[in-house]
């Protein structure tokens, strides 16, 4: 039962992270004013003087924001298609495996990746991608390559999705997987009884199960598109591969924390919000219309 | 969903990480290397343990000049400082505020120096800037170039002008002078002196080939002096096997993810465009006097063409473009590669490993000279830090007396007392403002004493007490080669690197006002990195060489032009 004096502990148990939350996201929304400044330290937000959108116009003219962009869009897409349609086939896949304790076992060796950090698998996968490294070898013996995944810009990005997928799927399946068994068992005997296959069950029933939580999902990773994947990106790119694995984010740390143009990275980095807070609205919009999703 | 709430959670600490890495990348000064040790030529006479206040003699003669005159009443100044963590490697009593060191700058300047606050040396960077930007800065700190800027426009800082040639003592001006007023060119904005700038010695510029003695003796080879010699012994140490296992395991050159880098670059192919006359990363004055961009110049083009060609003959690296300095010492410490490029204390590290693992590894430097039979290096700058001083504060020129005592505290000289036998070590630790102005060329200088003092032209006796280990450790390894590690790495470096460079070298260096104008421009970043892809992806064969002249028009075009115009005013 729900009782007043249990919500005001409830509050108190939120506070902490709610105060991180208005610390570090809110707070630093204001300070993104000296997007609109030629900020110096030594004078502070309020003396450094104003330049209205020159940043920005900087940000147009110059060649990197064209290809940062486009990276971080192709990347970013490229991981959620990828990874949605992966977790789901993997799901189906798993859903069928009768034998409990094998469903069990797959399922936590799948998902075991997605805690670690990038730091440890950008160095595993520097050893495994490297030209006398295991795929390589592996390659190797069908007379491909070596391939330089790592030095390679026509290849980098592909690394990169395929590397993310790899990390997560198991982890976006699980998802998937409570809702196919929220899925009404009844449906799966009466097809049995009318002569479906195993395949037509999946078609007629599972899939159309799921339906609902594919396009929550998928709806709501539209306010991801900009997020292409930091930690992973900057543990794994070098200059060769810029031209493909730059996003906004390395950009951004590049130039406004390691190059010290503060202003211009903050423009960088909230024309990013703006886009982002537009998708995000978009994506809710798209949730509520069609998997009756609502959190307001 | 899930994954990226965890990714925002962990774009923070990633980047605290990283900035923690890029501080202490190879950029930065390179830890192994005593030269970065600010007193090698210390004379460290022992002193009585039983002094009781550190003072100057009495009386002395140099305590009434004008760089050394105490004041009359005692002034106080408000400092800051990093190190925090190291401090437990002070003597014991002894602390940040309060050490025999700092007392005798107190007494012999009549100072109150207090500090604001001591913080650990990772977190000082930040506490700075945000005491920057919240106003609240100390009497005098150590700022970089662009914080000089920023402090200069905004009006914090008081003008040097007037105290920097009466108050800095004879060492340090002449330390000065010998950059040919670089220097303090580098600290002048609108023609006034605003810091004090540091000196950093030269010779970490200039990139050298080290090259195995024992595996050219192998194959009958005699050591390089040119870019085909270099060329011809890469392609012989893939070849034939010179390290005798049966087996083609060995790399010709090693390379790193940013080819070009001054100072200091470890696998770095600065040499080899240096070689071919070019000087990319630099602006510098052409024959008439015009700033010019050395990345721009048909000689970077040559030199790019060669290494092209290297890559895809198979003599470097093939996979340098991803590999940072630790990847491609790991070739050299396991014995893979004869041949590394380098500056002069590579012995130090990462060549002892080699050694280390392989006694027969027998490392010699060679300078790889132009076509004109010429040295030329890219010179990285005398200056990257200045001690600026609070604008109001009374006595600016406190500052510059401070550096006096410290200088003499370093060096053992005007009775300075030398109080501590691990002084290299927590130098920082002791001054209130750990700040060096060295002299330029000391390691050339020191070849020479060492050389002169082999061959009995010079008494070691005259030696500082740390160039007397040293040169004890030279003997060492003259007797008897490689049988001491710590004492080869010394002779290679100090002493046969050293004599390299000693014999002369031509240097071309950014211009100090050139340099605050690209390290300002909001256009800098994106060339920087147009740059350093196309370096890449020429020598890697990503792009063919003729994209160069692509790239020349597209740097003009997206502000180099306007750049060089500013510059050339």
């Amino acid at each position: 039962m729900f009782r007043k004096s249990d919500a005001t502990w409830y509050t108190l148990m939120a506070l902490p992270g709610l105060i991180l939350l208005i610390l570090f996201t809110f707070v630093p929304l204001f300070y993104s004013v000296i997007a609109f400044q030629k900020f110096n330290p030594a004078l502070g937000i309020r003396n450094s003087p104003w330049v209205g959108l020159d940043n920005f116009l900087l940000l147009f003219r110059i060649p990197d924001s064209r290809t940062v962009f486009f990276n971080t869009l192709f990347i970013a897409t490229m991981k959620i298609i990828f990874l949605q349609l992966v977790a789901i086939v993997f799901a189906l896949l798993l859903n069928e495996v009768r034998l409990a304790t094998v469903k069990r076992s797959v399922q936590t060796m799948v998902y075991l990746p997605h805690f670690l950090s990038w730091v440890i698998l950008a160095g595993i996968l520097r050893s495994i991608l490297a030209r006398d490294g295991l795929v390589n070898d592996f390659l190797g013996i069908f007379g491909v390559g070596p391939v330089y995944f790592l030095g390679n810009p026509t290849v980098f990005p592909w690394v990169l999705i395929g590397s993310e997928v790899w990390k997560e799927f198991g982890f976006e399946a699980i998802v998937y997987l409570a809702a196919l068994t929220a899925i009404n068992p009844t449906l799966y005997e009466v097809a049995e009884l009318d002569g479906a296959g195993r395949w037509q069950k999946m078609w007629y029933i599972s899939i159309p199960g799921i339906a609902p939580t594919i396009i929550l999902l998928a709806s709501l990773s539209l306010g991801n598109v900009l997020n292409a994947g930091f930690d992973q990106i900057f543990n794994l790119y070098s200059p060769i591969v810029y031209s493909t694995g730059d996003i906004i984010d390395t950009y951004v740390y590049r130039v406004g924390l390691v190059q010290g143009q503060y202003s211009l990275g903050t423009a960088v980095g909230l024309l990013k919000t703006v886009i982002s807070l537009i998708l995000i609205a978009i994506s809710y919009y798209l949730a509520s219309r069609y998997a009756n999703y609502r959190i307001f | 969903m899930c994954t990226t709430k965890w990714s925002r959670l962990l774009l923070p600490l990633t980047l605290a990480v990283a900035m923690v890495l890029a501080s202490c990348g190879p950029a930065a000064t390179p830890a192994p290397a005593p030269a970065e040790t600010p007193a090698p030529v210390a004379a460290a006479t022992p002193t009585p343990a039983t002094a009781p206040e550190p003072m100057p003699p009495a009386g002395a003669a140099w305590l009434q000049t004008d760089p050394y005159r105490p004041f009359p009443e005692k002034v106080t100044v408000k400092l800051v400082k990093g190190g925090l963590e190291a401090a437990s490697q002070l003597p014991a009593g002894e602390t940040i505020e309060d050490n025999r060191a700092l007392r005798y700058i107190e007494n012999t300047l009549n100072l109150d120096i207090q500090f604001l606050w001591v913080v650990p040396s990772d977190s000082y960077g930040d506490k700075l800037n945000l005491a920057i930007a919240s106003g609240e800065i100390p009497d005098m700190m150590i700022v970089d170039p662009k914080q000089l800027e920023q402090l200069t426009a905004a009006g914090a800082i008081e003008d040097m002008t007037p105290y920097i040639e009466r108050y800095a003592n004879k060492d340090i001006l002449e330390n000065y002078r010998q950059t040919k007023s670089v220097a303090l060119a580098s600290a002048t904005i609108d023609g006034k002196i605003m810091g004090i700038p540091n000196v950093q010695p030269q010779a970490d510029a200039p990139i050298m080939a080290f090259v195995r003695r024992d595996w050219l003796n192998k194959l009958g080879l005699e050591g390089p002096k040119t870019l085909d010699d270099i060329e011809a012994i890469a392609r012989a140490f893939i070849e034939r096997d010179p390290d005798g296992n049966g087996v083609k395991d060995t790399y010709g050159l090693t390379g790193t993810l940013q080819p070009v880098m001054v100072p200091s670059n470890l696998h770095g192919f600065d040499a080899v465009f240096n070689a071919h006359g070019a000087f990319p990363g630099m602006f510098y004055r052409d024959a008439s006097g015009k700033i010019i961009y050395g990345t721009v110049q048909p000689e970077t083009k040559d030199a790019l063409a060669r290494l092209a060609r290297w890559y895809k003959e198979g003599l470097i690296d093939p996979e340098f473009a991803t590999k940072d300095t630790n990847k491609s010492n790991e070739i050299i410490a396991g014995g893979k590669g004869g041949i590394m490029f380098g500056p002069w204390w590579i012995p130090w590290w990462p060549l002892n490993d080699s050694v280390a693992n392989d006694p027969n590894a027998d490392w010699w430097p060679y300078l790889i000279q132009d076509k004109n039979g010429q040295y030329t290096f890219s010179m990285g700058d005398y200056t990257y830090s200045y001690v600026v001083v609070k604008k109001g504060f009374p006595h600016p020129e406190a500052a510059l007396k401070i550096l006096n005592v410290q200088n003499d505290l370093s060096y053992g000289l005007n009775d300075a007392p030398q109080f501590y036998p691990n002084f290299n070590e927590i130098w920082t630790l002791l001054f209130p403002i750990p700040f060096l102005i060295e002299q330029p060329y000391v390691v050339e200088r020191m070849a020479r004493e060492y050389r002169d003092a082999l061959d009995g032209k010079l008494d070691p006796a005259t030696f500082s007490e740390a160039m007397k280990i040293e040169f004890e450790q030279i003997k060492t390894d003259v007797a008897n080669p490689r049988q001491d590690l710590p004492s080869w790495s010394v002779r290679m470096a100090r002493l046969e690197a050293g004599l390299l460079l000693a014999q002369g070298y031509n240097e071309v260096r950014t211009d100090p006002a050139a340099k605050r104008i690209y390290t300002s421009d909001p256009n800098w970043p994106s060339l920087k990195k147009m740059e350093d892809e196309m370096i890449l992806q020429i020598i890697t064969g990503a792009k063919p060489l003729d994209y160069f002249d692509t790239f020349v028009k597209q740097w003009y075009d997206n502000g180099g032009a306007a750049l060089l115009a500013k510059m050339n005013q």
